[in-house]
């Protein structure tokens, strides 16, 4: 039953991390690497919109 | 001397007169008598000797004195009269014997000592006992106490008298006259070579048995709780050494026997028809099935005493493969898969662990993304700054992840599964390798299956 439960955790696992998703806040970005929807590149880095609109226009994103 | 003689004729009774049976054999008194009467001085005085040996009287002796006087032995007459004094002091002719010796010393004293008896021959049956002799009764008589060769009257004098079978002079055994003078013979009571007894009998079981040998067993004689005895101690030729018949359970292992204990139970290390206990006796006894009589696989009853079929641990016509018939290379192979797998098995989890960590700091640096991110509000300037290093830290997660983190995870699954996978084949290929076939089931009756 261990060995089951261990096994089904590893598969669980790596499904999962299949591919890693980091949330977009404060990530590098530019032309070549755009935000996500409802974020925005200001300075180099992905800003929520909402917060990214009292700093200017954006930039970036789509 | 005439007087001498005189004196002698007048002691000596007259001739043919028969002395009274105290004064000793009436031959030797005739003889003694006779003797000095036919004027043989000499020879009379050892007859008066022995007559006074026989009857001890006073006149015996005091006639040999006398008789010697006659004979002018003067020596002698003197010893002898002295001797009188000496043995019978109140002798009533005591008083004549004194002047006897007087005389006799006075003629000694002038170097007179007459003359002397000449040593007769002697010979047996002459009445005088000399060194060699036994007894001597004056004949030639056997069986009267001193036979004719002056020996007592016994066994073993060399003469045969009453009583006797046979007398070869001597007391030793198996000489063919035996120590007690019965021929050498078994029954005589003697035991003589080649006898081991002679109980003088011919009573069986006694001790010693008839033929002369001691009771028991390979004596040649069926004494009590012999069945036979044929006097040898060999087995098989009809009367085996333990004196029972020769056959298979007596106890006695002869030629065409594995064993022989003794008795007809099987199991018991000698089966009956005294063949070992075993698989391939041809007995059926514990912990077989069957037993054949051969070791041979697939006729009914295989090399292990089991009926020929699916299951008893014998590969036969038919059957590719037997639990419990052990492969040892196969026995060997699932020891290693089972190693094998029980190493992966356990290497699993160590690999995930390690696999593990850079998906943990991702985890850890996105969290801190996601609470800068809540306090971007507040002062996004400061929660832009932890949220760069954050996607610093979890950039450098995702691709420590990527190069080794999910390949580690993906190994140590494929290592699990594989591992349980060959551990379990390995166990499998041990255990149908190593394992005792299923025990028979104990016959409820010993049989012989032909």
């Amino acid at each position: 039953m261990k060995l089951c439960t261990t096994i089904a955790a590893l598969s669980l696992a790596l499904a999962s991390a299949c591919e890693l998703q980091t949330p977009p806040f404060g990530r590098p970005c530019d032309a070549e690497n755009p935000c996500p929807n409802a974020y925005l590149c200001e300075d180099g880095q992905c800003v929520p919109e909402a917060l990214a609109a009292d700093a200017g226009p954006a930039d970036a994103g789509s | 001397m005439l007087a001498v003689l005189a004196a002698v004729l007048a002691l000596a009774a007259p001739a043919g007169a028969a002395a009274p049976p105290s004064d000793g054999p009436p031959d030797l008194v005739k003889k003694a008598y006779a003797a000095a009467e036919q004027q043989r001085y000499c020879d009379a005085v050892p007859l008066f000797l022995a007559l006074h040996e026989r009857a001890p009287h006073a006149k015996h002796l005091y006639r040999a004195a006398e008789v010697a006087f006659a004979a002018r032995d003067h020596r002698l007459a003197l010893d002898l009269y002295r001797s009188v004094l000496a043995a019978y002091p109140s002798f009533e002719k005591a008083r004549l014997v004194n002047d006897k010796v007087r005389q006799l010393e006075v003629l000694q004293a002038k170097g007179d000592i007459g003359e002397t008896c000449p040593e007769a021959a002697r010979v047996c049956g002459d009445w005088v006992v000399v060194p060699g002799e036994q007894c001597d009764d004056g004949n030639a008589v056997d069986g009267d106490g001193c036979d004719a060769n002056c020996t007592l009257t016994s066994c073993g004098n060399g003469i045969h008298t009453a009583g006797e079978a046979c007398d070869d002079g001597n007391l030793a055994d198996g000489d063919g006259c035996d120590g007690n003078c019965t021929a050498s013979s078994c029954g005589n009571g003697i035991a003589a070579p080649p006898e081991e007894c002679d109980d003088g009998n011919a009573i069986d079981g006694d001790g010693c048995d008839r033929g002369c040998v001691r009771s028991g067993c390979g004596n040649g004689v069926v004494g009590d709780g012999e069945q036979c005895d044929d006097g040898n101690d060999k087995n098989g030729d009809g009367c085996d050494r333990n004196c029972t018949r020769s056959r298979c359970g007596n106890g006695a292992l002869q030629d065409g026997e594995e064993c022989d204990d003794g008795n007809d139970k099987n199991g018991d290390g000698c089966d009956a028809g005294c063949r070992s206990t075993r698989c391939g006796n041809g007995v059926v006894s514990a912990g077989e099935q069957c037993d054949d009589g051969n070791l041979a696989d697939g006729d009914g009853c295989d090399s292990n005493c089991t009926p020929t079929g699916c299951g008893n641990g014998i590969v036969t016509v038919g059957e590719t493969c037997e639990r419990g018939h052990g492969d040892p290379k196969l026995a060997l192979l699932g020891g290693g898969l089972t190693f094998a797998g029980a190493a992966l098995t356990i290497s699993s989890p160590v690999m995930a662990g390690f696999g593990a960590v850079p998906l943990m700091d991702h985890a850890v640096a996105a969290q801190a993304i996601e609470d800068a991110e809540a306090r971007a509000g507040d002062d996004l300037d400061a929660a832009l700054v932890d949220a760069g290093t954050a996607q610093s830290i979890a950039a450098d997660a995702k691709r420590r992840w990527e190069t080794w983190g999910a390949p580690l995870m993906s190994a140590a699954a494929i290592s699990l599964v594989l591992g349980v996978a060959l551990g379990g084949a390995g166990l499998w290929l041990w255990n149908e390798n190593t394992a005792p076939p299923p025990p028979p089931e104990d016959p409820a009756d010993e049989e012989r299956i032909p």
